[in-house]
């Protein structure tokens, strides 16, 4: 046992990021905890909780700390090996490593290309930090920016640093945070309010919650500085219901802080007093957008109201109000931290700092990712995603949620910044990367953002409220081979008018994800129109499921799978599918045995010859 | 002066929060709108008003966006109306659209026939708007001729559960007017939008009825709805009226100028009066915005004059009619006669009516039903000669504060709540004292709910800025204190005054509170109080009014009038004992809402009204007058402010109007000055006396009995008809108020969720 006694303490922490959550991370926890206390191993090994450590696909995780070995897709057995194993005899179990696609093990994390190719600057304390413990943000380095900027800094100071930095708004329009704080501090009032819009709510988007469960510290020290730079004694952290982990996670930190002094009456021993509330919302998408947010914070019903005047002039209870995205707060932390030179040597010169991610879709390595500013979308997709599942060809990739365009494979080399994704018609957004390949159907992509925005508009203006379902209409039609000549330009008038026409963000781009796909696939329209043909196969009305006589081996497993009978044999007789019965769910493809491959998906005005169908 | 340049045009405008919008229309350009009303916050949700400005991106709203010195602005560019066009292509996808593009579109915006029978005709049964349809000005305007899109059916009910008004949310564009003025400037917010994207729709919170979610029916939804979406339901379907005639309803002391539809010379419908007309301005209540035509056309009103002979009343002329009261009133004991007139008839008839008594019978015995209230209010404003603070009904925007006393205004002012509201979300301070319903107690800075025996010594505390005021905590005290203390109050007093202990001293702490400059306003329940006392309709009072013990008033009187009895008679309740006591032989009463009790033996009974009532059964003459929509006179609103009556409608059968109806009576005693050729000719007379009121000294009422009532008891009544017993719609309200009143607000909104969709779940488990 004395070689035991030798080893050094070591942290095992165990990600309780919704995705390992979600596959039983808790679990492994108790169970840690339980098999450490019972080989006695307590005051040697801790075990802790962090927020999303970054590599979702390979969850649930354990990183071991100080060495940085990770383990991947841990299951509860696998518990009781590790504790044997790793802990007492000090032999790591190798067959829990991130396993490369070639099929080499990679013992530490920050070996392994998801991470290497990183720059991690907001997310420098995810997957390290117990975000339950205010002491281990401290002991980070955490509240050192408020410090600096309480009783080093004027309220004026604080705000020229952020200009300096260039530091641009992380919600997705990318407007300058310092900006936006010197408006509101020079608007007339003596009352003034800070928010942290945390309704983050695009599809495939989860940067800010994994921010605010992971270090939700760092979020409120950049509000308090904010609050502080703009003269404001009354902050809101507005973050969806839909979001426990994070509200829960807030609602810890806050109690905290106010244990500390770092919120209340005179914060670190100054004259500079500052409550901040949580506010939960309610679920709409809305509620995102700026004017819509307040109204909700204030009772009413979410829904945007036009601008000018801005919330920085009349915002919150018609007080001058900043509202930043998460990132942009927790950004803004560093930034007065570790100051604006070293923010703007990252990154680009017209958007210094990082890029958040959450890269989902078709993509090896699904997780969140954080790039410098500039990096290429090929760099994300291949590098730190680990190229397209499958070996399959990437297609396209969605950027900016369901207000935010697709872009195909000649502009992989674009580096992501504000200004070059907008000019190609996507936008930076919050953060949502949707990573597409040849199985996708663009028709059915830009369906699937329009059916989302259709459905939450908050049915104030009449061109998001009627255009969308107008368009969606279409979309439809097309889906259903039932398009026309000159739809695609009655979609682009609509496009149009919706654009130009609707009052807020939400109905402004709505018709994004529609102009890029049409844009860069059109011909993938035109296939569907003119030829009633879905290039992916993805379209239900332009497939049809067929046996190929030849392969089928009479095995039954499609006519026991068919909820509708249609998919039709007996015992030793080749297999075939009924048409008129068949409603295209797409059970039988999937259950055909690989080796066979009998089932085949086909153009649906195919004509097979010799009866195949 | 700034000025802004719109298609070429310079404009001139002077104050900073004027819109492009407001400019543009001041320089005569239009610009098409759907969602704008003048009342209501800009909410640019239509789009219609979008234009183009130099240096800004995109199309801002001309409705919100501010207009600012040298601005260049396009209203209708080419790409603009093409933008626009789409947009209302876009909007006429969920209006079932038929009327846009429909052939007999002119004739049909010309005459409005009755749908119902149109329906043969031009295929029309969809929509019920007989005023302006400002979607169809717009599709004229931007040309639109034929139709892009397949519409979108709500396909949505027609709801007609709750009263008086009917709800087509198929026909409605989702303005949002309905909802704002609710908000923004009823103070209610019974509706909201619920749902998202295009199923978006108008409806209550958790879709509970509108009795349940605290609306009013005061129609201000009805009125502001720029299709057919909403419309009162009685009245929906009567096409054209044949004009529209602005007078004022006399159903509360606000005096609302209402606008009546007239077909066939009936009311047929009401509606609020022009919106620059005083004092309501286009505001209205439940009473005066719907149940006037049902009232006024009520099929039993009494059409002839009528004698009791043998338990019959037999129909007789007018001749014979006057003829009898005439020798009743003659001949009559004057200590035994009593008068009772009505506060819901005019100034003037009520005039002729107090001058009949005295110089006709001789008698003083005169008064009229909730007379105390009115009297208590001049005695006290005579007493320092404080009338000048009884203002209109606007200046509550300029006080610091206001104290609202005797009653919940909410319910019996709807119009006079709707101001206080206005002033409450600028940021005056409320303080109700005593009984508060729903909107009073979410309104409140402060709500003191004590006792009505105990609020006049806490006033008198507070009149002198004390802080301990017994009964009341002492933060809340203090508070009240810091309210009150200075600047200039407006005080808010219901006629719940009388229930407490020395009312006349209460007032008087009030109108000490109220400052210097500060401004009251009495809240006459019944209608015309104002007016009926000015007319002397008390025993201690004379016109003006003056108290009967003043020597200059009464020697003034008695030179117009000549010869006749100007002292001190009895009031109603002595009347009433009289009757009991059997020393009364004579009783002429011209207000049916009074309670028959103790006169049921009087032998002798002169009943005068439009509406039969339990006196029609014990009186010995009957005779029919007329309803405000069918008189001239003057009203005087409980501003102080004369408001004209003009006959608007056909009175029923032989009915007359009051004041003609005295002046004939008068002239058949014989005695002189009642020979008025026009109604103009009594008031010049009465005026006469009421330039110089002096009601200071008076005799009688210097204590004053607390008098009790029924909590909550809210029960409109006009001369002897009851309105909810002839109106169910009404009836149903007034009970859901009073449910209203009982719940206690204490739930929290998740409380309200968790119990909403628990009976939900209950309901469904029924109906499974």
């Amino acid at each position: 046992m004395s070689e035991v006694d030798e080893l050094d303490t070591i942290e095992v922490l165990v990600c309780l990021g919704t995705g390992c959550e979600s596959a039983k991370s808790n679990l492994l926890y108790n169970q840690l905890t339980m098999q450490i206390e019972k080989k006695g191993l307590g005051k040697r090994v801790k075990v802790k909780r962090i927020g999303c450590h970054g590599l979702c696909q390979e969850g649930p995780v354990l990183a071991i700390e100080p060495e940085g070995l990770f383990y991947c897709q841990v299951q509860e057995s696998d518990i009781e090996e590790i504790v044997e194993s790793h802990f007492i005899r000090n032999e790591p179990v190798e067959r829990l490593f991130y396993q490369t696609p070639e099929g080499d093990r990679i013992p530490h994390y920050k070996d392994i290309p998801f991470y290497s190719e990183q720059q991690r600057v907001v997310l420098r304390n995810s997957g390290h930090i117990d975000p339950g413990n205010i002491e281990d943000y401290i002991s980070a380095g955490g509240y050192e920016g408020l410090r600096r900027a309480l009783k080093d800094m004027t309220p004026e100071q604080v705000i020229e640093e952020i200009q300096n930095s260039g530091l641009r708004g992380r919600g997705g329009a990318g407007f300058p945070t310092g900006l936006k704080w010197r408006l509101a501090r020079n608007a007339p009032g003596n009352k003034k309010y800070a928010i942290c819009n945390a309704d983050e709510g695009d599809p495939g988007a989860f940067m800010d919650g994994s921010i605010l469960t992971a270090d939700p510290h760092s979020v409120l020290e950049g509000l308090s500085i904010c609050a502080y730079a703009i003269g404001a004694d009354e902050a809101y952290v507005y973050v969806r219901h839909e979001y426990p982990s994070s509200v829960a996670a807030l609602k810890k930190a806050l109690q905290d802080s106010y244990k500390r002094g770092l919120l209340g009456k005179r914060l670190l021993g100054t004259d500079y007093n500052l409550d901040i509330h949580l506010m939960e919302g309610a679920g709409a998408f809305v509620c995102g957008e700026e004017t819509a947010l307040m109204a909700s914070i204030e009772g009413r019903r979410g829904m945007p109201r036009p601008r000018p005047p801005f919330p920085t002039e009349s915002g919150l209870w018609g007080k001058p109000t900043v509202i930043n995205n998460v990132k942009s707060l927790a950004n803004s932390a560093i930034i007065i931290r570790e100051g604006s030179v070293w923010f703007k040597s990252i990154g680009t010169e017209g958007s210094p700092g990082t890029a958040i991610f959450s890269l989902t879709g078709k993509v090896r390595n699904t997780g969140l990712v954080e790039v410098p500013m500039g990096a290429t979308i090929r760099n994300i997709i291949f590098d730190v995603g680990g190229g397209i599942k499958e070996n399959r060809t990437f297609k396209a990739v969605q950027t900016g949620g369901p207000a935010g365009g697709c872009l195909p494979a000649e502009k992989l080399d674009l580096p992501v910044d504000f200004d070059s994704l907008k000019e190609a018609g996507a936008i930076m957004g919050s953060g949502g990367m949707i990573v597409m390949d040849e199985t996708t159907c663009m028709v059915d992509v830009a369906r699937y953002f329009l059916s989302f925005t259709q459905q939450e508009s908050c049915g104030k203006c009449t061109p998001c409220r009627m255009g969308t379902l107008q368009m969606l209409r279409i979309l439809d039609k097309i889906r259903a081979g039932k398009g026309e000549e000159g739809d695609i330009d009655r979609l682009l008038e609509l496009c149009e008018t919706v654009v130009d026409g609707s009052l807020c963000g939400l109905g402004q781009n709505a018709p994004n994800p529609v102009l890029t796909t049409i844009e860069y696939f059109r011909n993938e329209y035109e296939a569907h129109i003119k030829e009633k043909y879905c290039p992916a196969m993805v379209c239900r009305d332009l497939v049809k499921f067929v046996i190929d006589p030849d392969k089928c081996i009479a095995c039954g497993a499609c006519s026991r799978i068919c909820p509708t009978g249609a998919a039709k044999g007996q015992k030793e007789v080749v297999h075939h599918i009924e048409q008129e019965l068949c409603i295209k769910c797409g059970a039988c493809y999937e259950v055909c045995p690989p080796k066979v491959e009998a089932v085949m998906k086909v153009p649906a005005h195919v004509e097979l010859v010799g009866g195949v169908d | 002066m700034p000025a802004i340049l719109i298609d070429d045009k310079k404009i001139e405008f002077d104050t900073a929060d004027e819109t492009i919008l407001d400019v543009a229309r001041k320089g005569g350009i239009y610009i098409p709108t759907l969602c704008d009303h003048e009342e209501l916050e800009p909410h640019g949700g239509c789009r219609m008003c979008i234009v183009e400005v130099e240096g800004m991106r995109g199309y801002p709203p001309s409705c919100a966006t501010a207009a600012k010195d040298g601005m260049v602005v396009r209203t209708s560019t080419e790409e603009l109306l093409k933008l626009k066009r789409n947009i209302l292509q876009l909007l006429l996808m969920e209006h079932p659209s038929a009327c846009m593009v429909c052939e007999e579109r002119e004739r049909c915006s010309k005459y409005r026939p009755q749908p119902y029978k149109a329906g043969t005709i031009t295929g029309c049964t969809t929509c019920a708007n007989r005023y302006t349809c400002d979607l169809r000005d717009v599709v004229e305007f931007l040309g639109i001729e034929s139709l892009d899109y397949e519409p979108v059916h709500k396909e949505v009910t027609v709801e007609r559960e709750d009263p008086f008004f009917d709800r087509d949310y198929n026909l409605c564009i989702l303005c949002a007017r309905c909802i704002r003025i609710c908000e923004e400037v009823r103070g209610t917010s019974a509706i909201t939008f619920v749902k998202r994207g295009h199923e978006t729709r108008v409806d209550t919170a958790f879709g509970v009825s509108h009795l349940e979610s605290g609306c009013w029916f005061c129609g201000a939804c009805v009125d502001v709805c720029p299709t057919g979406a909403l419309t009162a339901r009685m009245t929906k379907w009567i096409g054209a009226p044949d004009s529209m005639e602005e007078t004022t309803c006399v159903l509360c002391g606000m005096g609302c100028q209402t606008e009546l539809e007239v077909k066939w010379g009936r009311v047929m419908g009401s509606g609020p009066g022009k919106p620059d007309s005083p004092p309501n301005y286009h505001h209205m209540c439940v009473l005066g915005r719907f149940c006037i035509p049902s009232l006024v056309n009520a099929p039993d009103r009494i059409k002839t004059p009528q004698l009791r002979r043998d338990s019959e009343n037999i129909p007789v002329s007018w001749n014979d009619a006057l003829d009898e009261v005439a020798g009743i009133l003659k001949k009559v004991d004057p200590g035994r006669v009593g008068f009772l007139g009505s506060p819901q008839m005019s100034t003037e008839a009520a005039y002729l009516f107090a001058k009949l008594a005295r110089i006709g019978a001789k008698s003083g015995n005169i008064d009229f039903q909730g007379s105390d209230f009115p009297a208590l209010i001049h005695k006290e404003m005579a007493r320092n000669q404080d009338f000048d603070r009884i203002q209109t009904l606007d200046c509550i925007e300029n006080v610091d504060w206001i104290v609202a006393l005797g009653g919940d205004f909410v319910k019996s002012h709807q119009v006079v709540a709707k101001e206080v509201y206005n002033a409450v979300k600028g940021g005056t301070p409320l303080v109700v004292l005593g009984e508060a319903g729903a909107n009073l107690r979410r309104w409140a800075t402060i709500h003191v709910s004590l006792p009505s025996r105990k609020i006049k010594t806490a006033l008198s505390g507070l009149a002198d800025h004390k802080a301990n005021l017994r009964g009341v905590g002492r933060a809340q005290a203090e508070r009240l204190v810091e309210i009150t203390k200075s600047g200039k109050g407006a005080v808010l007093v219901g006629s719940g005054i009388l229930e407490l202990e020395e009312p006349d001293r209460a007032l008087r702490a009030l109108i000490r509170l109220a400052g210097v400059e500060g401004v009251v306003f009495p809240l006459f329940p019944w209608g015309n109080e104002a007016g009926v006392i000015r007319a002397g309709l008390r025993p201690e009072m004379l016109p003006g009014p003056s108290s009967v013990t003043i020597k200059k008033a009464a020697s003034s009187v008695k030179k117009t009038w000549g010869d006749g009895n100007l002292s001190d008679g009895s009031n109603l309740t002595e009347i009433r004992q009289k009757a009991r006591t059997g020393q009364l032989d004579v009783l002429y009463v011209a207000d049916g809402s009074i309670s028959l009790d103790g006169f049921q033996r009087v032998p002798t009974i002169i009943y005068q009204s439009p509406y039969p009532s339990g006196w029609t059964n014990i009186a010995s003459v009957i005779l029919p007058s007329t309803t405000f929509v069918e008189e001239s006179g003057t009203f005087i609103n409980l501003e102080l402010r004369p408001l004209k009556l003009r006959p608007v409608a056909r009175p029923p059968g032989e009915a007359r109007q009051d004041w003609q109806i005295f002046a004939e009576i008068g002239k058949r005693i014989g005695v002189k000055g009642f020979s008025h050729s026009s109604i103009a000719e009594v008031w010049d007379e009465l005026s006469h006396f009421t330039r110089n009121i002096e009601v200071g000294g008076q005799s009688r009422r210097d204590s004053w009995k607390p008098v009790s009532r029924e909590k909550n008891a809210w029960y409109p009544r006009y001369r002897g008809a009851a309105i909810p017993d002839r109106i169910e719609d009404l009836a149903v309200f007034i009970s859901a108020l009073n449910k209203r009143d009982e719940t206690a607000p204490a739930e929290t909104l998740d409380e309200l969720v968790k119990r909403v969709s628990k009976e939900r779940a209950s309901q469904k488990e029924v109906a499974k």
